[in-house]
């Protein structure tokens, strides 16, 4: 079951950058062929063939494009509304969040089968629908855990009924029967809901759709995207300054995106290099440049989430916490309290260290626009004046690690 | 989450001893509660009963074993000219101008706490007939003996440390006080990784002319063709450096050096320690570290490089029963074997890879205490980017040499 589940996602989630590279440009549809021969570096002939296919390519096709996503700046958010376009930042590396939804933009999908717009045989769970359906077995469980408890409680003041005890002992094999289905079954899989789920679907047939829904109808009785993607800051700028595969109508260069990212977290027009968006933007960038899909952790108290391909796929393994090099942000009560969520959802906790320039340095490279003439270029030289370093922290129970 | 989750979520330390030891359920604090039954009562009754009685028991041993310390004021430490039973494992160090073991004052308080040992105060005369011993001296008549008010009040004991040596030496490990900062160190050599850059095959071409625009250039993915994900992360990658060691204006210090329990443990020539640990009273300042007080504590580490040019070989033989972890490796090693070569290199690969990450290198055990509460912490420098190059990371790279092993984007084959 998760193995063939793993496949389906594999099929979707097959890209993890939004970016698409020469050899699965769709315009060529020569995905084959359309790769590099194999190089070893001791042989000589590899080299020449290599480099003649690689010319070959140059002269033979473009570069695909990638610039098809659309992001405006409005009210202080990056917005993404254009439906593939959501659809594309979201598979393709997990990138921003559905207004409406938890993280994925399944409204649309999830108002179709609510109002009955579509009709499916075998309708598509969303992340949202498989969390309810967990909980509610989760619920259950306890339930009928209680109920065990209850009865066994009667067994022991010698008042339990001998049909009572029948139930015990069914109650006993149903319990034994869902702990181990609950932990073979990983993210995405359930079995029980099924039968409520048509249960459910049923009695919605009959009901009318509401006045409050009917606005989200246009003419033709399609429905209306009123969700958008909103993307964080750092990746904004990682989505323009690292893979340049974003158009942002609003700014007219990189420079002056960097501008309102880091004064989006001081007023003051000039820029120091402990700008938190700067420190905030490296480590992603950090992350992101050897793989991991990074996510913000704000709902374990931390800055960061890496998880290893993306949210479908595995648990986050890691959260990071941002801290400051030079002083104390952060006493240890309040690294104890995240380090012990953190530990509780078994993820391990990380420290990231952020050294700066000095702002002579800084702005030697920011301020100096002769020196480089790419911006790209820029701000790389920039970034190369930081220094980071990571710290694990982990809880040690020494009454575990004796033998 | 599982139930099994839920399971680890509840601590070993938070487990009620069961002092009966059969009968009641063991997990959590729930089943002790009354229900109203007679039979919870008659349960909890017998269970309290037994840790009466065993609370209650007088303790007993032989005259001639018990064993004395003389404690010496001046040098703030206790002398034991009659040493005997098992506790000298660990505990003490050897005097030479007096003939006998001489103990700090933890170790002596430890000793004395849990009855292990009667003590007195030192005299003149007691001096004077330990220098040559060759008649029988009676404590007892001769010497003040000190109750453990007395003994508290004349060492000079820091309370915090002697609370996480008690602690740790009471579940059985192997524990003794670092000495004072031993030799110089070497500087962690940290390999620099601008280099790595110009290897990489996407930039070749470049030096040819066919492909001119450099990393990260706004119109890279635009004018550059990438065939693999893995040269464009790699592309991306600003290779920035760790943060150097800087001297911390106030560094903490290793405390403790501890062991696993192990029968043939020898104080001359202790083996590597399994964790090094340093006490942190959190009572009057509740400041985290900075990161230079961090490094430090990780640089003052004892590797094991440095311990095997000082300490000679010592031949650890192995315990004679099989912990679970041993079992389970085991295990794993066997279904392992049975693997074809490729996919079980690509399994240890992939797991040493994760160990990487996971873990760090350089682990050192914080103990954090705060008016008698303990908690234990793991600090280990992170190495994400295996710019460290670890024994671990030189595996990987004899595994599959060349590959960019901190990228764990594992590109499929199409």
């Amino acid at each position: 079951m998760a193995k063939k589940n793993n496949k389906n996602l594999n099929k979707i989630y097959k890209y993890p950058l939004p970016l698409i590279i020469s050899s699965n440009s769709n315009g060529l549809n020569l995905n084959l062929n359309l790769n590099l021969p194999n190089l070893f570096p001791h042989n000589p002939i590899s080299w020449i063939w290599y480099s003649i296919k690689l010319l070959y390519y140059n002269l033979r096709y473009d570069v695909p494009s990638n610039d098809d996503i659309n992001v405006v700046y409005k009210d202080g958010i990056f917005k993404i509304e254009n439906e593939s376009s959501m659809r594309k930042i979201w598979r393709m590396g997990f990138f921003g969040k559905g207004v409406l939804s938890r993280s994925e933009p399944t409204w649309k999908e999830r108002t179709l089968i609510r109002l009955n717009l579509i009709k499916t045989d075998k309708c598509k769970l969303t992340m949202e629908d498989i969390t309810r359906q967990r909980r509610a077995e989760r619920t259950d469980f306890k339930k009928k855990r209680q109920k065990l408890q209850d009865l066994e409680l009667k067994k022991r003041k010698d008042e339990i009924t001998d049909e009572e005890l029948k139930e015990m002992d069914e109650l006993d094999k149903i319990l034994v029967e869902m702990r181990k289905a609950s932990q073979v079954g990983s993210i995405g899989s359930g079995g029980s809901f099924d039968i409520e789920k048509d249960e459910e679907e049923d009695e919605e047939v009959e009901e009318v759709i509401r006045e409050e829904d009917s606005k989200l109808i246009d003419s033709n009785g399609r429905l209306i995207q009123i969700e958008y993607v909103q993307l964080q800051f750092v990746e904004t700028f990682f989505l323009k300054f690292a893979l340049n595969t974003i158009k942002i109508s609003n700014f007219a260069n990189l420079t002056e995106l960097f501008k309102v990212c880091c004064n989006h977290y001081s007023e003051s027009n000039s820029i120091n290099p402990d700008n938190k968006f700067i420190l905030e933007y490296l480590v992603y960038h950090y992350y992101r440049s050897m793989g991991w899909c990074v996510r913000s952790g704000i709902k374990f108290g931390t800055d960061y989430l890496l998880y290893k391909r993306g949210p479908p796929f595995m648990h986050a393994e890691f959260c990071l916490l941002i801290m400051d090099l030079n002083s104390n942000n952060l006493d240890w009560f309040q690294v104890f309290t995240k380090a012990r969520v953190v530990g509780s959802v078994k993820k391990t906790l990380v420290l990231v260290y952020v050294e700066t320039p000095t702002i002579e340095e800084f702005n030697q490279v920011f301020y100096d626009n002769n020196e480089v003439d790419d911006e790209g270029l820029k701000f790389l030289k920039l970034f190369k004046l930081y220094k980071i370093s990571e710290v694990i922290y982990k809880r040690w129970n020494p009454s575990r690690t004796r033998d | 989450m599982s139930q099994d989750e839920l399971n680890d979520l509840i601590d070993v330390e938070d487990e009620i001893q069961d002092w009966k030891n059969l009968g009641m359920p063991k997990r959590g604090t729930k089943e002790f509660e009354p229900d109203g039954t007679t039979f919870q009562l008659n349960s909890l009754e017998d269970s309290r009963n037994a840790m009466f009685n065993a609370l209650g028991a007088n303790r007993q041993h032989h005259i001639k074993n018990t064993l004395v310390g003389i404690w010496k004021d001046d040098s703030n430490s206790c002398l034991v000219p009659n040493a005997k039973g098992n506790y000298f494992k660990d505990v003490g160090k050897y005097n030479k101008l007096y003939n006998c073991i001489e103990l700090n004052p933890i170790e002596t308080i430890y000793l004395v706490e849990r009855g292990s040992m009667v003590i007195y105060l030192s005299d003149d005369e007691f001096m004077d007939w330990l220098k040559d011993r060759n008649m029988e001296f009676d404590y007892e008549t001769n010497l003040v003996a000190l109750d453990l008010e007395y003994l508290y009040a004349l060492s000079n004991v820091n309370f915090a440390k002697y609370q996480i040596y008690a602690y740790l030496k009471r579940l059985g490990y192997i524990i003794q006080e670092r000495e004072e900062i031993e030799q110089e160190q070497e500087q962690e050599q940290e390999q620099s990784e601008e280099h790595k850059q110009d290897k990489s095959f996407t930039i070749l071409p470049r030096v040819w002319g066919i492909l001119s625009y450099p990393v990260l250039h706004s119109l890279q993915f635009k004018k550059v063709h990438y065939f693999r994900y893995t040269d464009v992360y790699k592309s991306i990658q600003l290779n920035i450096p760790k943060i150097p060691k800087k001297e911390p204006s106030s560094p903490f210090h290793l405390t403790f050096n501890v062991w696993k329990p192990t029968p043939n443990f020898s104080k001359k020539s202790p083996p590597l320690p399994d964790f090094q640990v340093s006490v942190i009273d959190t009572s009057k300042n509740t400041d985290f570290l900075k990161f230079s007080q961090i490094q430090q504590l990780l640089f003052e580490k004892t590797t094991s490089l440095q311990y095997e040019l000082k300490v000679k070989e010592s031949i650890k033989k192995k315990p004679k029963m099989e912990s679970k972890k041993e079992v389970r490796a085991k295990k794993q090693a066997e279904r392992q074997s049975k693997l074809n070569e490729s996919t079980r290199l690509r399994n240890e690969y992939l797991k040493t890879r994760d160990e990487v990450i996971k873990n760090g290198h350089g682990n050192i055990v914080l103990a954090v205490i705060n008016n008698g509460i303990i908690n234990f912490i793991q600090l280990g420098i992170g190495n994400f980017n295996m710019s460290q190059k670890t024994e671990q990371v030189n595996r990987l790279e004899e595994i599959y040499p060349g590959r960019h092993h901190e990228l764990i984007y594992n590109e499929p084959v199409y």
